[in-house]
């Protein structure tokens, strides 16, 4: 990619309304589509300088792109595409690339809700944030080697994904119910999954990993659409929820590095030239293109089931301290979608439907109400769409909306995004007890590394209020409920 | 100092990459491993205990990138399964096609030893190797 020179992205944008910004095709050579950007003024000007818009230009040069080249609004810079970023491919002339889903394949967010209110826990908040600590492992690496259980059977979670887990005790079926995809992708082809990869992962099912993966317990703070909430199960404020950020740790980064290099060599073969390497790809319909594909859906299975797998040693750890065995303790699954994935999805462009292959980097799907593709319990209402924030602030639960359907291939939002590097986080916050910090504003934190906290504390990331309003304003998705956290493990 | 080998750590919004050099391709790409176990690990590599190991490595890639980012995942692959922290890497080939060394390091039997942050995957992005007959300088970020 071209590095070009800091601009002011308004003299660039034609701007639509409030939030919506087109970059024109015209804008650079070999765009083939143009890109749309949500936002507000504030977040475009405070792209000056940022190479996330000449991203999402990059993006548009990809073959076979259709309709936009979509950027969310915490969009940031990214390798390939920017993170919050959207592009949806023919499957006749089209492109899969991985730079358009990201290292960390199917990394995503699943919510619980439990029968438990504030008033439960808050006494006990330390014996669970600690109990939760010794059973989902967290940190760097093979996952806890002192927590690990028997060998795993990694090819039936690559195959079978979240329901391979209930299968085999990580538990129940109705937790299935509320999956994206039901948490078994279609199209999973394991054998393109490389015993190198199969390695790298087995050890880690079940386990959180670091960065700015977490766990954390939350409470419902505010709920702006009751009869949404109701449907997912959020009934009063205060109850209490636990969200898990995490992906494919170890299996999917190998799958996405292999394929990075095939995918280099397939753009030589197949004579694509594009302005950045790391958005190669391969035709979608091409041996290696099919390749990565199978390749993909066996480790976003592989995630699926990971988070399934720690939802029931959340589920353990919650009724262990709790003293009812689990039998008093309902822990559900409201939502788990996925954030950095490609999916064969049907859409209609230019008022034709067809089959696209839709890539998610950083971005939510959100499906509106009436979709045959959100669980029953769900579809008068439409898909939960899940929106971390950080671990000092909070967090939102929000519908997918018509709009997004016809505007997004039913795409939004995925989180805050960064505000400091890690170094510049760890420099802002010398001498800060975080813990304390946090302890101070009701927030009990654990976490493997203390760097590490200071990395991923509030002042390192942008206000997700600020992300979900323009999403709210755009029409794409509607906000249903707001969660703080009490209680967090982090690597 | 044009004989001098080093790192430095590159700071990046969202992720974390290494500077390396030193007199020769070998000298720049061992020190650009030292700084990935540096970020890995939060500290010197040379500081970390366990049981000695040496271990033979051979990657190939048709350009010096393509070398450099198979040299570093490759070792990014034994630490994730085998938990080796190399101290001290011989390079014995550094052309392309070709890197063929001898790894000699630790193997990290307590996993909390590692301090730093997981590195996910090696990536292209400002990628770059300059060769020439007296220096050698490398720049790699990594997905975090």
């Amino acid at each position: 990619m071209k590095e070009k020179a800091p601009q002011n992205w308004r003299s660039v944008l034609r701007r639509q309304d409030a939030v919506r910004w087109e970059l024109p095709a015209e804008y650079m050579d070999g765009m083939r589509v143009p890109g749309l950007i949500f936002a507000d003024e504030a977040m475009i000007d405070a792209m000056a300088g940022d190479m996330a818009m000449q991203q999402v230009a990059n993006m548009a040069t990809l073959p076979g792109i259709v309709g936009h080249a979509l950027a969310m609004p915490d969009i940031h810079w990214g390798y390939g595409f920017p993170i919050g970023g959207v592009a949806a491919m023919r499957l006749e002339d089209g492109v899969v690339s991985p730079g358009g889903v990201g290292f960390d394949i199917n990394c995503g967010v699943r919510l619980l809700r439990t029968n438990l209110r504030e008033r439960d826990v808050s006494d006990r908040l330390p014996e669970i944030v600690n109990q939760l600590f010794r059973d989902v492992p967290t940190g760097l690496g093979r996952g806890r080697k002192k927590k690990r259980g028997p060998s795993i059977d990694v090819e039936g979670a690559l195959a079978g994904g979240a329901a391979w887990a209930v299968a085999n005790g990580h538990g129940s079926r109705e937790d299935l119910d509320a999956i994206e995809a039901g948490g078994n992708l279609p199209g999973a082809d394991t054998s393109m999954v490389s015993d190198r990869a199969r390695q790298r992962g087995a050890p880690q099912l079940g386990s959180l990993g670091s960065g700015n993966h977490f766990l954390e317990m939350q409470v419902v703070e505010t709920i702006a659409d009751e009869q949404a909430a109701r449907a997912f199960g959020i009934t009063e404020l205060g109850q209490v929820m636990v969200s898990i950020h995490t992906g494919s740790r170890g299996l999917g980064h190998q799958v996405c590095q292999e394929y990075l290099g095939v995918m280099q060599r397939a753009m030589q073969e197949y004579r694509i030239t594009l302005p950045d390497k790391q958005l190669a790809c391969a035709p979608i319909r091409s041996p290696e293109g099919q390749s990565y594909l199978g390749a993909m859906a066996a480790a976003a299975n592989f995630a699926f089931a990971n988070r399934q797998a720690i939802t029931e040693r959340t589920r353990r750890a919650l009724g262990h301290v709790l003293g009812r065995s689990g039998t008093g303790v309902e822990v559900g699954v409201v939502y788990d979608v996925a954030h950095n994935i490609a999916k064969l999805e049907r859409h209609r462009v230019n008022g034709a439907e067809q089959t696209l292959c839709v890539h998610r980097k950083g971005a939510t799907r959100a499906l509106p109400a009436g979709d045959p593709d959100v669980p029953a319990k769900y579809r008068a209402v439409g898909q939960p769409v899940l929106i971390p924030g950080d671990m000092g602030r909070y967090s939102y639960v929000l519908v997918g909306q018509e709009r997004a359907r016809r505007e997004t291939f039913a795409s939004t939002c995925h989180g805050a995004g960064r505000l400091l590097s890690r170094g510049a986080a760890k420099k802002k916050l010398a001498g800060v007890d975080l813990t304390r910090a946090l302890r101070d504003k009701g927030i009990v934190v654990r976490a493997q590394s203390k760097a590490g906290l200071a990395e991923e504390a509030s002042d390192a990331y942008k206000d997700v209020r600020e992300v979900v309003n323009v999403v709210e304003q755009s029409g794409i998705a509607r906000v249903v409920a707001r969660v703080r956290p009490i209680g967090v493990i982090k690597g | 100092m044009a004989n001098d080998a080093g790192y430095a750590i590159v700071e990046h919004t969202a992720d974390v990459g290494v500077r390396a050099w030193g007199p020769t391709p070998a000298a720049a790409f061992a020190a650009a491993a030292q700084g990935m176990y540096a970020i890995t690990l939060g500290r010197d590599p040379a500081d970390v205990t366990g049981p000695r190991v040496a271990r033979s490595v051979t990657v190939y890639g048709d350009t010096w990138p393509d070398l450099l980012v198979n040299w570093l995942a490759e070792l990014l692959f034994r630490f994730s399964v085998e938990g080796l922290a190399a101290q001290a890497c011989d390079i014995a080939a550094c052309v392309p096609p070709q890197c063929s060394a001898t790894v000699h390091g630790v193997i990290l039997e307590d996993e909390d030893a590692a301090e730093g942050v997981e590195i996910k995957a090696v990536t292209y992005h400002q990628l770059d190797v300059a060769v020439t007959p007296a220096r050698t300088t490398v720049q790699v970020l990594f997905d975090i």
